[in-house]
């Protein structure tokens, strides 16, 4: 359980702003730093959760991982090969994406809505070399039951004919349909339905468990995430700020902003009083990132070192924390 | 209609508001839905999506599609008939009695008008002022609702999410109306600006002693912020009561799995339920109660009629045959999931 898996080294990822007026005036060219300097660790067989307000750059990593675009710069090693070079060389990128797979929030834009449910989980292995009729209708069948599907109601049914929660099987079933080692969740269960949520979370559960697969689930619900997940990262402009187990995070978080984030979150119970740790202001625009701790100027805590100096993730018995106070 | 003094702002009598579709079908949105709301009273609408909610909330502000229109029903509003309005009167109605906050900010301003301009011109339309008074009038708001007064001169895209959500709520305030119709007002927007808002929205309507009804999808925003709560399911009411007796004796098969499938942040981690099924089509002409099909303690009778109303303490009903029967309890949807 503990060998890492995903070794994710100062990666960056910035992305060019196109030049507005005042850009003219300034010098050069302004950069979001969607990811900047992020250093993690995935272990195999874990779910690890990434959770973080919108804009804070966890989808930018997600999709870095799955090679969807190309870091800045940094490196990422997938059990022990670095994967970033691997863009641009289309043999090794197809072995790559037999391995890594990634699902997606909305499930109707994600499934094209001229494929049946046959074709759309066809699709993966016949471009991997599985074309023989019987053999994929086999691996269909297999992967519809794995994911809770009667082949007999949804083979032939196109996307729009499915519900949010049916939709989002299939294209579970469509990821996981070449047994992949690791698959990229982004925001899975934010489009659907309570009643409906639960079960595609336990699904999650199971598939690690039928497959051992790895996962990175990310997610902005952090309720959603501690039941799920067994370590957590909070990310927040760019930067993890905080990375532990689930009971580190939620029941005794250090970071300032995992703290705010924690409290913030509404609990389904009449008579429970949660005091929540206010904080000051909204995040900051992504273009004028704050010197030092770049959470400085929400925080509570921020000393005068917090606001000349970046604070790194250093580890604070076993978890990692990125904060001086 | 009974009256309990003065006391009850809203009244809702057996409400079906249905859409015609293109097909010819009819699709029963708001389908016998009947409750009150008396002043200082905060109540969440709960369902999922499809389940009515956002229909009823726009059958209460006048504010229906082409396609839709009530079959039977009746809406009190203080002592007012509401459905016999006519077109002006419910301009009046709208905003002066009853105003809304609306799902996404980001649609419901003008983005070609700087937003104190989109105030000032509402607030004018309805109480005949110079434009130096208007202008007073909004800033107060402003200030009401934690905005700088200097972003009276913004455009809707200058501001952030949490900005917007306020200058909405702030013009929904503008006519000093009674009651507040808040369609998830936090719903997209992150979980600290989430809270921020929902506590000013809480505070405003205790500090200006209005009412809310609050409709939401996510249980855990209304227990936070609401005293009574209406459960719907399939157009109709699943249950309804005081937050607190619905929390602690959920009488309804369905609120008892709702409350369920709802992560808690504090607490054992305990497993998720999952609902088996999907709501029923409300196209179909459905017959007996809308949840049987989903439902473990499901029987005959349960497809066959509807439930009755069934009052278990206070104001607290729920719509289930079996409802407050001993062996009901509570069903262990955990052990049914497996």
């Amino acid at each position: 359980m503990d060998k890492v898996m995903v070794h994710i080294d100062n990666i960056v990822r910035h992305f060019p702003v196109k030049s507005s007026l005042a850009a003219l005036f300034s010098r050069g060219q302004a950069y979001v730093r969607a990811v900047d300097n992020v250093s993690l660790e995935i272990r195999e067989r874990e779910i690890l959760g990434l959770a973080g307000e919108s804009g804070c750059g966890k989808s930018t990593l997600g999709r870095l991982l799955a090679l969807l675009d190309k870091p800045t710069q940094g490196v990422i090693r997938f059990e022990g090969t670095n994967i970033t070079d691997m863009l641009g060389q289309r043999r090794r990128l197809k072995e790559f994406r037999k391995k890594v797979q990634m699902i997606l929030q909305d499930p109707y834009e994600s499934l094209d809505p001229r494929f049946t449910v046959h074709d759309a989980i066809s699709e993966p292995l016949s471009i991997h070399g599985i074309r023989s009729a019987p053999k994929l209708q086999d691996r269909i069948e297999k992967m519809l039951k794995v994911v809770g599907l009667s082949s007999n109601d949804v083979l032939n049914k196109y996307p729009h004919e499915l519900s949010g929660g049916q939709r989002q099987r299939v294209s579970i079933a469509r990821a996981m349909v070449l047994e992949p080692r690791f698959v990229i969740a982004d925001e899975p269960v934010s489009m659907l339905d309570v009643s409906v949520r639960a079960g595609i979370l336990k699904l999650f559960d199971h598939l690690r468990q039928q497959f051992g697969v790895t996962c990175l689930f990310i997610s902005h619900d952090i309720a959603v995430v501690r039941h799920l997940c067994d370590r957590i990262a909070i990310m927040y402009m760019g930067k993890i700020v905080e990375v532990g187990t689930r009971d580190e995070i939620i029941n005794t978080p250090m970071h300032p902003y995992t703290m705010a984030l924690i409290s913030a979150v509404p609990v389904p119970d009449p008579q429970y009083k949660r005091t929540s740790v206010p904080l000051g202001g909204e995040v900051p625009d992504a273009l004028r990132v704050p010197s030092g701790c770049r959470f400085h100027p929400r925080c509570r805590h921020a000393e005068k070192i917090c606001r000349s100096e970046e604070p790194e993730l250093k580890d604070k018995g076993g978890r990692r924390v990125a904060c001086f106070t | 209609m009974a009256k309990d003094g003065n006391n009850t702002l809203l009244e809702v009598h057996d409400l079906r508001m249905h859409y015609r579709l293109a097909s010819g079908a009819v699709l029963k949105a708001v389908d016998g839905v009947t409750f009150s709301i008396k002043r200082g009273d905060k109540l969440g609408l709960i369902g999922e999506s499809g389940c009515g909610k956002t229909s009823l909330a726009m059958t209460l502000m006048g504010l229906l599609p082409e396609n839709a229109f009530i079959a039977e029903g009746r809406i009190f509003f203080e002592d007012d008939d509401v459905l016999s309005f006519s077109p002006g009167q419910w301009r009046e109605f709208r905003w002066e009695k009853v105003s809304m906050v609306f799902q996404s900010a980001m649609n419901a301003l003008d983005p070609v008008y700087r937003v104190g301009k989109q105030l000032t011109d509402v607030y004018r339309l309805h109480r005949k002022c110079s434009k130096e008074e208007a202008m007073k009038h909004v800033e107060s708001l402003f200030h009401l609702t934690g905005l700088p007064v200097s972003r009276l001169s913004s455009y809707p895209h200058e501001l952030s999410g949490g900005m917007k959500q306020r200058v909405i709520i702030a013009m929904s305030l503008l006519c000093n109306p009674s009651l507040i119709i808040a369609d998830e007002p936090t719903t997209g927007l992150d979980v600290i600006i989430q809270e921020q808002i929902m506590r000013e929205i809480v505070s405003l309507i205790d500090q200006l002693e209005l009412s809310m009804l609050l409709v939401s999808h996510d249980v855990s925003v209304v227990t936070e912020t609401c005293n009574r709560i209406l459960v719907m399911y399939g157009g109709k009411v699943a249950e309804s009561g005081d937050i607190v007796d619905v929390f602690n004796n959920p009488s309804h098969p369905y609120t008892m799995g709702l409350l369920e499938a709802f992560p808690n942040i504090h607490g054992p981690v305990k497993g998720l339920v999952a609902l088996p099924g999907s709501p029923p089509n409300l196209a179909l002409d459905l017959v007996g109660c809308r949840f049987a099909p989903r439902c473990p303690r499901k029987e005959a009778l349960c497809e066959e009629e509807d439930p009755p109303e069934t009052l278990l303490h206070g104001n607290h009903v729920a719509f289930c045959h079996f409802a407050g029967e001993p062996g009901m309890k509570w069903i262990n949807y955990r052990e049914l999931n497996g």
